[in-house]
């Protein structure tokens, strides 16, 4: 039960990362590119931790918990980084 | 812990610890003088340079006494397992010759780099003396470690310790040169350390003189010492590797080129030697040593013709490097596979190394020369030198000496080695490097004399000429005069260079 | 099956974007794409469980590697105005170079002996003496410290290089690195927030290292990272490079490894062996202080030489 609870979070995270990773090589600017970027590390990664959480034992699991934490916050930041530097390179339209 | 014993060649030996002092004493210097922001500097350097002249005396006097190598097992774990340090006759010869050079080149520096007593160091201070003491560490690894992988240690930190001296003038000129020798530098590196990676591969041991016994020909081994060689040269600088040589040798202050010109280059060429006559002799194919011979022969010719052409006088002792160093690759061919040694080839064994020696002294006193001219004059445009020989007639007669046992005239060091050379290459029917060995010797006559001539030439009017001190110009005088005194030796293969080779 | 598939997967990416990063137009795409390619090429490390190996390739192979290259490609372009693009010929000769290299030694690969010949059992046959779980660490600091000594005094001699790029005259100054962020940047948060959570887990690395993978440079890199973002955030300012807390902090793992090497000429006797029963707790002194001071040394390096203000 467990085990069919872990695959399908995995694969879905993993749904998630593949349609990010299309959304990143098709989406036509770089602010639509950012935004399937930081869908797939929020839900994706969210997801596949997860789904991994009932195969191991609470340590480990608290550290994929930190590791999935330290990826939002870096991925939020580096984000807005980006985003701000888009938008000092081109002013508004 | 129990350290194993197993290898009689590591065997170790009672005062092998003086072999990890050479190493550790500078290294533990850079760290004081970084550490104490230049507080007491000029102490320490005096302390660790006394420290490796002693130790040099003392493991040459070692050497010869008893005949047998010195050696040191680093924490009493035995080879292929821990490394260690084995101080044959070649080794202890270099040891010395670099604590000689060095010792030289920190006395002429002192003035120009002179380290602050109490005072907080100087950008030159603290990068001149932290290198110089790098190098002597670096290079008594690379003249006495058994271990190939302790070996490319060794040569990164000589390579990091030389190319701040390159550029330590700071001139987009010096920077550029020191850009390119660390490009070279690096990739001989790469080479030399995938090469190892192999031989560790194939036979699972990092320790030169087992390696000699387990080593066979197949492919594997074959490409490990075409990379660990092509690696090597360029670190060496040899035809068609010289490219960095000229611009780093030349732009360093006068100092740090006779170090760069004597030792550093000798570095990495004794590391080959040791390489192909102690752990791959079973690999010494005659054509492939050849191959070594043949690009020596153009580097002879080619250093010796750009040499010529120069117009200042740094960048033609830098050249005369790239022509020196090609013919300590004649013993690579001259000194034949074994077995059974014969005298022929024992006097070319003796006459590539007091070619190493006698280069090391005859170069440095160039180089300090060299800058001396530079100094006085406030160029060193050839063209220009003319009435030197009156002002600074000591300078003129150290240029003069040293290009004697360069062009390896009688008596010197340099004829020495090329007249045994030149023996071994007749006797074992090499006439083409016979010729190629006179036809050095002539061609540096060309570029020492045409120099001479010039700094003898009558003065002109209104030169100016700075007061260069007594001190300086008897160091420099004193290095050349050990390049002439070195053709003194008996003209017959040494037996203290033969202590320690393998069999 | 899958473990195949998967690692034949992941050799064909890593080349592919190896390709890539030589074919770029550009320096920085070339560097970015490079970044990736240590990414990927620590994931093959951990797939031929070379774990110690995979940590390090991310965090300076790729990392700290990567932001110098940036930094270099950025500034390069920026002073000499022209667009920074991969000139011809050079480019050419090194893609060649490179490829044969790679080619060379991958058909050496079929003719080295089908048994792989190593030391790996003489180590772990030995590693109990020493009180240490992680054989890497053993061999960094049991049987070949030697050589991790002498690596410490590269990486000294290095950072003098790096200093003696500055002038004469700011010699001992604050490093030219420009602080990136405003006052009110979103970095600035980053900086405040990560470097108490970076700092816990360089001292997990670096006290785990004995036993399993992890230690000294790991620890340090973490540390480094720590330091470049906060000095990028402007949150601290740099320290003068003469200050005497900075040039502690650089020596201390150099100063306690010699002096425990020395110690060993006194007990047992031999430079760097260890007294009886006393290795452990004395290769865990000298990580910490290694870690300190690779942390400080490579974050140094990555902020360039004294750049006048405030010299002396």
């Amino acid at each position: 039960m467990l085990d069919l609870f872990s695959v399908a979070c995995v694969l879905g995270g993993a749904i998630l990362f593949m349609a990010g990773t299309i959304g990143l090589l098709r989406f036509p600017d770089q602010l639509t590119r950012l935004h399937a970027l930081t869908k797939v590390d929020n839900l994706g990664l969210g997801l596949i931790v997860l789904g991994l959480l009932p195969q191991f034992g609470w340590l480990t699991g608290v550290k994929l918990f930190c590791t999935w934490l330290l990826v939002q916050l870096s991925g939020a930041i580096v984000t807005q980084l980006i985003g701000g530097a888009i938008r000092t390179r081109e002013p508004r339209r | 812990m129990m350290p194993l014993q197993s290898l009689a060649a590591a065997a170790p030996t009672p005062d092998g610890y003086l072999l990890v002092l050479a190493i550790i004493l500078p290294a533990t210097a850079i760290v004081a003088l970084v550490g104490l922001g230049g507080r007491g500097a000029a102490g320490i350097v005096l302390a660790t340079l006394a420290a490796q002249l002693i130790i040099a005396i003392r493991v040459l006097s070692l050497v010869w006494q008893s005949g047998a190598p010195v050696v040191y097992v680093i924490g009493g774990w035995d080879p292929p397992l821990g490394i260690a340090l084995r101080a044959d006759g070649i080794s202890a010869v270099m040891m010395l010759t670099s604590a000689v050079i060095f010792s030289a080149a920190a006395a002429f520096a002192w003035k120009d780099y002179r380290p602050p007593r109490w005072s907080p160091e100087t950008r030159g201070s603290l990068v001149f003396w932290s290198a110089l003491l790098a190098m002597a560490s670096a290079l008594n690894t690379l003249f006495t470690s058994a271990d190939l992988f302790n070996l490319y240690v060794a040569l990164e930190l000589l390579t990091f310790a030389a190319i701040p001296v390159v550029s330590l003038k700071g001139s987009a000129e010096t920077l550029r040169a020191a850009l390119r020798y660390l490009i070279f530098a690096v990739f001989g590196s790469m080479l030399y350390l995938l090469g190892i990676v192999l031989l560790y591969g194939a036979y699972g041991t990092l320790d030169v003189s087992s390696l000699a016994e387990l080593i066979r020909p197949n492919a594997a081994t074959l490409v490990a010492a075409a990379l660990v060689t092509v690696g090597l040269l360029a670190k060496t600088a040899l035809f068609p590797f010289h490219l960095w040589l000229p611009p780093a040798h030349a732009g360093a202050p006068a100092a740090g080129s006779a170090v760069l010109s004597a030792l550093v280059v000798k570095g990495s060429l004794f590391l080959l030697m040791r390489l192909w006559f102690d752990t791959f002799p079973s690999l010494r194919d005659p054509a492939a040593m050849q191959i070594l011979a043949a690009l020596g022969a153009a580097a002879v010719i080619v250093g010796s013709v750009m040499a010529i052409r120069q117009a200042r006088l740094k960048l033609l002792v830098a050249y005369s490097t790239v022509a020196q160093i090609g013919y300590m690759f004649f013993v690579f061919t001259l000194v034949p596979v074994l077995p059974g040694e014969s005298w022929i080839a024992a006097s070319a064994w003796t006459g590539g190394w007091l070619q190493i020696v006698s280069h090391a002294f005859a170069k440095a006193a160039m180089f300090l020369a060299a800058g001396l001219v530079a100094e006085a004059l406030g160029h060193d445009r050839i063209r220009d030198l003319a009435g030197l020989g009156k002002q600074l007639p000591l300078i003129v007669l150290t240029f003069a000496m040293s290009g004697i046992s360069l062009m390896g005239l009688p008596p010197s060091g340099g004829f020495s080695a090329k007249f045994m050379l030149l023996v071994a290459a007749t006797a074992e029917g090499h006439w083409l490097w016979a010729t190629v060995i006179i036809g050095g010797g002539l061609l540096a006559g060309i570029y020492i004399f045409g120099v001479l001539a010039r700094m003898l030439a009558a003065m002109p009017d209104g030169t100016a000429v700075a007061e260069i001190g007594r001190g300086r110009q008897l160091i420099t005088f004193a290095l050349a005069g050990v390049a002439l005194l070195l053709g003194f030796l008996p003209l017959e293969p040494m037996a203290l260079l033969q202590i320690g080779r393998m069999p | 099956m899958t473990e195949q598939v998967f690692d034949a997967a992941l050799a064909l990416l890593v080349m592919g974007v190896g390709a890539w990063s030589m074919m770029a137009g550009r320096i920085t795409s070339a560097v970015i794409i490079f970044i990736v390619y240590g990414l990927l090429l620590s994931l093959v490390w951990v797939r031929i469980a070379a774990i110690d190996v995979a940590l390090t390739e991310a965090a300076i192979g790729s990392g700290a590697t990567g932001m110098l290259l940036i930094a270099a490609a950025y500034k390069t372009g920026r002073e000499s105005g022209a667009r920074e693009t991969v000139s011809g010929s050079l480019h050419v000769i090194a893609v060649l170079l490179a490829s044969s290299v790679a080619l060379g030694l991958a058909s050496l690969a079929f003719v080295l002996p089908g048994e792989p010949v190593s030391l790996a059992g003489d180590v772990l046959r030995s590693l109990p003496d020493s009180g240490l779980g992680n054989p890497v660490a053993g061999v960094l600091f049991v049987y070949r410290s030697f050589d991790t000594l002498l690596e410490k005094i590269v990486l000294l001699v290095a950072l003098l290089g790096v200093w003696s790029l500055g002038s004469d005259r700011d010699w001992g100054g604050i490093p030219g690195l420009k602080p990136f962020a405003q006052k009110h940047s979103v970095l600035v948060l980053l900086a405040r927030t990560l470097p108490p959570i970076g700092l816990t887990y360089a001292i997990y690395m670096t006290w785990v290292g004995a036993d399993v993978p992890g230690g000294a440079f790991q620890g340090g890199t973490v540390l480094a990272a720590m330091w470049v973002l906060v000095m990028l955030a402007g949150v601290r300012q740099i320290p003068r490079l003469s200050s005497p807390a900075l040039r502690a902090a650089i020596v201390a793992g150099p100063v306690v490894f010699l002096a425990i090497g020395f110690l060993g000429f006194v007990s047992p006797g031999q430079f760097l062996a260890y007294p009886q029963g006393f290795a452990k707790p004395l290769i865990v002194a000298m990580e910490i202080a290694l870690t300190l001071s690779i942390g400080v040394i490579l974050g140094l390096l990555s902020a360039g030489p004294s750049n006048g203000k405030d010299a002396r």
